[in-house]
């Protein structure tokens, strides 16, 4: 096997990381969202909080489940769950010699799943649940082919947006501490791939559990900043 | 056959799954499709493959020995075999690779040859391409996922392996590549119609596929540029850009796509070009003609294989047969590939038929013109689910590395519509596995 890449590569090993971890955690929070929007008051927005903590543009006019599972079709949405997973497809095109065919067929079977759907307009958040499986397999398969550079990059990817995610959905902090010292391994193990000012300035920032736990939006905004900044592919 | 009937659904959603697609610009936008694969294979019993393979190593040992030639002593050129309006006003003759030997003195690495069978058995060749052959990864990939779907038909019969071909190409860019450095695939990008290809053979070969800009040449050194500017040195480069994109210092300037200075670097023996530059020459539809030529000229055998009867309008005598028989020949232009340029007499109006005569009379050297040839035809599924006959050719893939071999499978392309002769994917056509029956 090659190990030898480009930062172009690089770039995007590092990004479907992200994207497979984006989409898998935003079915996951999506499934419990379509859940609780059984019970919400007649006349009151659902979602709005769930879709604001993603960047999702919020309408008034959202006020069913079906209405939800439209917006996540939308191509023209980039925080829409089928451009995140165009965005997997994007990246992982070129990276076939690098994660093997095997990794790839995963994440072509969730592209045209959601296209697929998209196109019949399927309301059922259920339908969706192949894409979970895939994804936990792509994660499999990626364990099971690369090693080195490679493996690395695609863990910090995911490890970064999995650290994204439970700050932006207000997660306790022993969960991101845990993702943080994951990560650690990996500024460790590939220093030159990290801005190691940010990575002190994250773990700074981290250590005051208190504002973290208060759910200031600006704190939280920083360190979203700051854990954004930290990886330079 | 049964069981590759009834497992042809489950074989085509492994193909989807595998993203077995081929690119398509229409309209200036580029869309993907599958390539539809029909899965009843093409046999090829093992005496008649015997044929076609010493054929194939007879035909492309001599292509490699006339590109030699064509850019060092001209032999064949003083000697009258082939006159000079068919090698140095070819487009493909590239002035810039006079003098240049390339690594181990092989031209034509990868030579994709396309045959058909006429119904009396016998198999002719239709085209030689020694540029970028494409295609031996769909049979490649069909085969894996054949097998699994239908281990039985794989166990009563007995099929030659084709899974093969990345060991075949790993063999010989390593020979090219003779230790210096790396072997790479250097594609034009993911919009490229055959990236899937691409992207395949890197992860078979085990080489990296490379992108425009992610090669340098410095002091004559080809490198790869990594992650943090990292140089590795490149020893085989298996390119799947064109030759006139290669080098914008060399050939067309305004090329994005190109390696600045590769040509020093080729020039000089550093790095191994996988085919070689300038090879045009040798696959143009008008050389085509002259090959059996060059098998009696520098090999000193009779042909093995024959060509499909072939007029070249430059020559008096074929001229004047073109222009009184038009309309029961093809004609194709040959600056054309792909399909393109391909013109059926019998199809066309008494109007049209004049105005080719006329290009014809006014470009001779553009033009050639073939008998129609009532090749066999091979029962695919359609979409009715029912056998039906469609035109098939056959692209041999011959490797030419340390030895020469021939690929034992190769691409059968068969026609989309059940009238048509043209079995281009660019034009709608589809593939089936071959199968060399040991």
């Amino acid at each position: 096997m090659n190990t030898v890449i480009s930062a172009n590569k690089a770039n995007c090993l590092f990004w479907l990381g992200r994207y497979a971890e984006r989409g898998y955690l935003m079915l996951h929070l999506m499934r419990r969202a379509y859940d609780e929007v059984i019970d919400v008051p007649v006349g009151e927005v659902p979602y709005s909080d769930f879709l604001e903590k993603l960047d999702v543009y919020v309408s008034s006019e959202f006020t069913t489940s079906y209405q939800m599972m439209a917006q996540i079709y939308d191509p023209n949405t980039v925080t829409s769950l089928r451009s995140i997973i165009e965005f997997m497809m994007d990246n992982a095109i070129i990276l076939r010699s690098e994660i093997y065919s095997e990794s790839f067929s995963y994440i072509e079977l969730c592209r045209d799943l959601i296209r697929k759907k998209a196109d019949s307009k399927e309301m059922n958040i259920t339908e969706l649940q192949p894409i979970t499986d895939w994804l936990l397999a792509f994660w499999g398969s990626i364990r099971e082919r690369t090693y080195g550079q490679i493996y690395a990059l695609l863990e910090i990817g995911r490890l970064i947006e999995h650290s994204d995610m439970i700050i932006r959905f207000d997660y306790k902090i022993n969960r991101l501490e845990e993702s943080w010292d994951l990560i650690k391994k990996y500024i460790k193990a590939e220093p030159e791939l990290f801005d190691m000012a940010k990575v002190e300035l994250f773990e700074k920032q981290i250590n005051e559990k208190e504002k973290y736990e208060k759910h200031d939006k600006d704190y939280k905004d920083f360190i979203l900043t700051i854990l954004n900044e930290i990886v330079l592919v | 056959m049964n069981e590759l009937l009834s497992a042809r659904d489950s074989v085509n959603k492994w193909m989807e799954r595998y993203g077995v697609r081929f690119g398509v610009y229409k309209n200036g936008v580029f869309n993907e499709q599958l390539f539809p694969f029909d899965a009843i294979p093409r046999q090829i019993p093992a005496n008649e493959w015997e044929m076609l393979e010493k054929g194939l190593i007879q035909r492309v040992k001599a292509l490699n020995l006339f590109l030699y030639d064509i850019y060092h002593d001209k032999n064949i050129v003083a000697s009258g075999v082939i006159p000079k309006e068919f090698t140095y006003e070819s487009k493909g003759y590239m002035p810039e690779c006079e003098d240049i030997t390339p690594t181990k003195n092989i031209y034509a690495h990868i030579a994709g040859i396309d045959l058909v069978q006429a119904k009396d058995g016998r198999w002719l060749i239709l085209e030689d391409n020694l540029r970028i052959p494409s295609g031996a990864s769909y049979p490649m990939i069909a085969r894996k996922v054949t097998r699994k779907a239908c281990p039985q038909t794989f166990r009563d019969n007995l099929i030659a392996d084709n899974r093969n071909y990345g060991d075949l190409l790993r063999e010989m860019m390593d020979y090219i590549n003779d230790g210096r450095g790396i072997n790479v695939i250097f594609t034009p990008g993911r919009y490229n119609s055959a990236f899937f290809e691409h992207s395949y053979l890197a992860e078979k070969t085990g080489s990296v596929l490379a992108f425009p800009g992610e090669i340098i040449v410095e002091d004559g050194i080809t490198y790869y540029i990594g992650l943090n500017q990292k140089k590795t040195r490149v020893g085989a480069i298996y390119r799947r850009v064109s030759d006139e994109y290669l080098d914008p210092l060399a050939f067309e300037p305004s090329s994005l796509l190109g390696i600045p200075n590769l040509m020093e670097s080729y020039k000089a023996g550093n790095v191994g070009v996988i085919n070689a530059l300038g090879n045009g020459v040798a696959d143009d539809k008008g050389i085509y003609y002259f090959v059996p030529k060059m098998i009696k000229y520098y090999l000193n055998e009779e042909p093995i294989l024959q060509n499909a009867p072939t007029y070249l309008p430059f020559f008096k005598e074929d001229f004047d047969y073109i222009l009184n028989n038009i309309e029961k020949l093809v004609i194709k232009d040959v600056a054309e590939a792909g399909g393109y340029g391909v013109m059926f007499g019998r199809d066309m109006t008494k109007e049209r038929l004049e105005e080719v005569k006329n290009l014809i009379i006014k470009e001779p050297r553009r033009w050639i013109a073939q008998e129609v040839i009532d090749f066999i035809d091979l029962d695919i599924i359609d979409e009715t689910g029912n056998p039906s006959p469609r035109k098939c050719d056959l692209r041999a893939f011959v490797i030419s590395g340390k030895e020469t071999k021939v690929w034992k499978s190769g691409l059968t392309r068969f026609s989309r519509n059940p009238n048509s002769f043209v079995v281009n994917s660019s034009q709608g056509g589809g593939f089936k596995d071959t199968w060399i029956m040991e």
